[in-house]
């Protein structure tokens, strides 16, 4: 049985949030360890899409205003308040299914078995009823309506996206308590909110576990979904070194947060 | 006549140089395309490191060109219509073209007949 590591590392900023999993993937690489990680944002941040433009569907000053952070994955962007954001990475090969499609069905699978263990019905959009209009990626994630949404008691809940580099993958996924509907009124230009009642959130949907409860119940049916063995796990000291060089270098960098499209080359840091 | 690496990436020979793009397996396990990143003119690029970056709706790939070579065009139809890869990526829809290939890198391509019949029986 395969073993990934399994860290769940409280809450941080947005910077320091995407440079861990940055330095996850990185210690991936090299030693082929997939890992699974849990973690929560203080203070809320907005994260962006990794190609998204800033001059659409953001109100005027929203960099300023509020912690914004470019994520490496694409989509829309999240207003990081109340939830569990989940991340993943491991060998393309490590995963006896391939395809991109195939792939985000079968990752997706530990989260469609921890909404039917709760009691709810879950499944992607394009199994639940009528295809979804498919189009463009919308400015805020959960605005956005396409095939492989997950969707829960018919509405859409959370945003998951995935990266393919180098034959790894990567996925992370936003899982929200309670959507704040008036600091998203803050955020997004109106013609670009979610629509109320097509997204959804565990507090409307009766949820009342805590936060550790529903991490829990995440990692047992990641291991049943994939066959998998979570082995609890912490950031080195080198690797806690290097995600401060991340954070420093792209995630808190003005330049990488605001620009719409950007150098297709990262910043290159020397390998400890 | 298109030659295929074993995944899925394309190169062929025209007039001015050589052009590369994805297959239409790929582009259609990708779903519609958002988004491509395309390197600048004059860039050397290879098969071991990303040339672009192609961003779907539920997943953003590395692509890989399958020859080593110099950029000397991007497509920018392409890049400013991104779902034109859904449409086309094996004709109007090529990603970039390449100048000083390394021929011995075309020596382990497929031709398009024996890279379908591989992709199609696995």
């Amino acid at each position: 049985m395969t073993k990934w590591r399994f860290l769940r590392s409280g809450s941080a900023s947005g910077a320091w949030n995407m440079a861990v999993d940055h330095t996850l993937l990185e210690s991936m690489s090299r030693q082929f360890q997939p890992f699974f990680r849990l973690y929560t944002w203080e203070p809320a941040c907005l994260s962006l899409g990794r190609f998204q433009n800033t001059s659409t569907g953001l109100l005027p000053g929203v960099l300023d205003r509020f912690p914004v952070v470019r994520r490496s994955t694409g989509g829309g962007a999240i207003w990081h308040d109340r939830e569990l954001t989940y991340s993943l990475g491991f060998r393309a090969e490590d995963l006896d299914t391939s395809g991109v499609k195939a792939t985000y069905e079968r990752l997706c699978g530990f989260l469609l078995a921890t909404w039917k263990e709760l009691g709810y019905e879950a499944g992607f959009a394009k199994d639940l009823g009528p295809a979804p209009s498919l189009g463009a990626v919308t400015p805020a994630c959960f605005a956005g309506t396409e095939a492989y949404d997950i969707l829960v008691d018919g509405r859409k809940l959370g945003g998951n996206a995935q990266r393919r580099e180098r034959g790894f993958v990567f996925q992370h996924g936003s899982i929200p308590f309670r959507l704040d509907w008036s600091a998203l009124g803050t955020l997004f230009a109106p013609e670009f909110l979610p629509v109320p009642e097509k997204v959804t959130d565990l507090d409307s949907l009766g949820y009342r576990e805590a936060t550790d409860a529903l991490g829990d119940r995440l990692a047992s049916n990641l291991e049943l979904c994939l066959g998998i063995l979570l082995e609890p796990s912490n950031l080195g000291p080198a690797e806690t070194e290097r995600a401060d060089q991340w954070a420093y270098a792209r995630y808190s960098n003005i330049d990488w947060t605001s620009k719409g499209t950007g150098t297709l080359r990262p910043v290159e840091l020397p390998v400890p | 006549m298109k030659l295929f690496s074993l995944s899925g990436e394309w190169v062929e020979a025209v007039e001015s140089g050589w052009r590369v793009g994805l297959s239409v397996e790929n582009v259609s396990d990708l779903g519609d395309v958002t988004f491509i990143e395309l390197p600048l003119v004059g860039t050397r690029v290879a098969p071991d490191s990303p040339a672009a970056v192609i961003e779907a709706v539920k997943a953003a790939t590395d692509f890989h060109p399958p020859v080593s070579g110099t950029v000397r065009l991007v497509n920018a139809a392409v890049s400013g219509n991104p779902g034109l890869l859904n449409q086309d990526p094996e004709g109007e829809a090529w990603l970039i073209e390449l100048a000083n290939v390394v021929p011995g890198d075309l020596e382990p391509l497929l031709t398009e007949v024996a890279w379908r019949a591989k992709v199609h029986r696995e």
